[in-house]
């Protein structure tokens, strides 16, 4: 018992030092006013701004917001993705329009799409919700594709062999098959849904449901409240680290570890 | 062995080097301040930075100045984005709203305001004719104004008190955007109402299918500073002729409009491409007037103190202006 927890925190002791080095640095930094407390703010303003933004900012709304903004689109995204990805299997025709739309739109960043977005859509929430789906739907459509297209030959004619066809041999063979390659391609979906939704909250304000994230780290700038930027920085960190570790990490353990497809 | 060494050798002497030309850059910067006084000047879009133009276009700076000085003029969108050009040094002086002017003094960004600049007449503007009063503005309609931060975000959070109770009530319903740009989507129907100011405002009031909702008399009455101007701690203790210079070419310009009322209306008639007759009833405007003079100033601070736009409130007009400036 003892051993295992001693192995635990001597897993996790580069990273705490490294931390902890970090902060020490910043005090000191703050300290010398080597730069203005503007641009610098010390750890106690840090901190008191972190109590001050769930408590009198509502922080918190903004933060739920934006994870049920950003939920919709990821799981609207990644639904269009595997439907087109899993057609695209089933017929060479689609698969080679689907391969040229992909290549043609996971180049245009959000944000250039914003303008013509706000046109079609308005400002409220369908606008955002359609820039995180282009976010996540041609990169994890890539992913799905490359995955698919580097099974082993050999996996696709066992299940020829077993009597597997059209969709069952997607569901059966194909998509676990290439777990691995969908799984990234989930990560980072979630990763530019994330950007895609941070800018375009940024850009469009708030809606008429609510604020999220974005619209607070402008609220934030344009009072000047430097604190109040880390503190939604620091949040968004967490947000990740929480993703990564309890979402991305038990998926992988649950899955392609178990299948010993990831070491 | 004899080669490892060398390498070794080899490998301090650049790290040596590098440290060596790292530490000489700052050593440069210092070098370039020493040149001809430089002055960096902001401003936005709008009838309101008028005095400007007039000091940029006959170079009234270089004439009240005794010696040689550079200035350089820029555009900017916004309050927000000059505090944030003064905050890393690249801009000394900068003409915003009374609004951003509290804010950044109160944040602790190291200037104060050196004169009034303007008071201009403002205008919630739609484009919908469901829009009347305050009240018909549903979470679901959008407010374009210059930004959360600005001047007008503050006049939209006074008229929301006056008008519905609430100081924060329309805070969701703003999307930020320069002037003209908001101009632009309140005509083709991307926003539903636009708070803005002078020339805009009086382009709109002649466009058939907008109308006014309000025209923020009962909150900010004409005559009320808008526009100020901010001059770095860095210019007033750094280089006091200079900043003698700037109060007095900004005064002339000042002077110039309001007392030549028809050569200015038709030198800016010029710069705005507008007929001079235009620009002259524009200037003549009851609410439109140029001045020294602070008013109103401190009763804004005291405003977004208590609605929570800013910590506390600056305990006098000391705070906020340096000691030329009259009226608070």
């Amino acid at each position: 018992m003892l051993k295992k927890m001693v192995a635990s925190v001597r897993h996790v002791l580069p990273q705490v030092l490294f931390l902890l080095g970090g902060v020490l640095l910043w005090q000191t930094l703050y300290e010398a006013k080597v730069w203005s407390p503007l641009l610098f703010p010390s750890l106690g303003e840090i901190r008191q701004s972190f109590i001050t933004s769930f408590t009198v900012n509502k922080f918190f709304d903004a933060i739920l917001y934006s994870l049920s903004l950003l939920t919709r689109g990821l799981l609207l995204g990644i639904g269009i993705a595997l439907l087109l990805s899993g057609l695209s299997i089933i017929s060479k025709s689609v698969y080679r329009i689907y391969n040229m739309l992909v290549s043609m739109f996971d180049l245009i960043p959000g944000v250039a799409l914003f303008p013509l977005a706000i046109l079609w859509f308005g400002t409220g929430e369908a606008t955002i919700i359609f820039i995180v789906v282009h976010s996540v739907v041609w990169p994890m459509s890539r992913s799905i594709i490359d995955g698919f297209n580097s099974i082993p030959g050999i996996y696709l004619e066992a299940g020829a062999n077993i009597g597997l066809k059209g969709p069952a041999l997607v569901y059966g063979v194909y998509l676990p098959a290439s777990f691995p390659r969908i799984l990234s391609g989930i990560k980072v979906g979630w990763a530019r849904a994330w950007r895609g939704l941070m800018s375009a909250e940024m850009v469009f304000g708030a809606t008429s449901a609510g604020a999220g994230i974005g619209f607070y780290i402008q609220y934030r700038r344009s009072f000047m409240d430097s604190a109040g930027l880390y503190v939604a920085l620091i949040v968004i960190i967490i947000i990740g680290v929480v993703v990564e570790y309890g979402v991305f990490r038990v998926i992988e353990n649950k899955t392609i570890k178990k299948w010993g497809m990831y070491r | 062995m004899a080669l490892d060494k060398g390498n070794a050798v080899r490998r301090v002497i650049s790290i040596l080097v590098v440290l060596v030309m790292l530490c000489l850059l700052p050593v440069s910067a210092g070098v370039a301040a020493q040149a001809p006084a430089v002055l960096n000047v902001a401003y936005q879009y709008g009838l309101a930075y008028a005095p400007l133009i007039v000091m940029k276009e006959y170079g009234m700076i270089q004439k009240h100045y005794d010696g040689a000085v550079e200035v350089n003029w820029q555009v900017l969108n916004s309050g927000v984005a000059i505090n944030e050009g003064i905050v890393v040094g690249q801009i000394d002086v900068g003409a915003m709203g009374v609004a951003p002017a509290i804010v950044g003094v109160m944040r602790g960004i190291p200037y104060k305001i050196f004169s009034n600049i303007s008071s201009q007449p403002h205008g919630l503007m739609t484009n919908s004719t469901d829009i009347q009063t305050l009240s018909d503005i549903t979470s679901d309609k959008k407010i374009a104004l210059v930004g959360i931060g600005s001047i007008q975000h503050i006049f939209l959070s006074m008229l929301a008190l006056h008008d519905l109770g609430d100081a924060h009530a329309l805070d969701n319903n703003i999307i930020a955007m320069s002037h003209p740009d908001g101009m632009t989507a309140l005509i083709s129907g991307a926003v539903d109402c636009q708070l803005t100011t002078s020339p805009y405002v009086f382009y709109e009031a002649d466009i058939d299918n907008l109308h006014k909702v309000s025209n923020l008399e009962a909150v900010w009455p004409n005559g009320n500073s808008f526009i100020v101007g901010m001059a770095s701690n860095a210019l007033y203790d750094g280089n006091p002729k200079l900043y003698r210079a700037l109060v007095e070419a900004l005064a002339e310009a000042e002077a110039f409009i309001e007392q030549n009322a028809d050569e200015a209306a038709g030198f800016l008639a010029t710069y705005n491409d507008v007929s001079k007759e235009v620009m002259l009833s524009w200037l003549n405007d009851p609410g439109c007037s140029f001045s020294p003079k602070l008013q109103g100033a401190m009763s804004m601070a005291a405003f977004m103190a208590e609605y929570g736009f800013i910590a506390e409130k600056p305990d006098s007009v000391s705070k906020i202006a340096y000691d030329n400036v009259e009226g608070e």
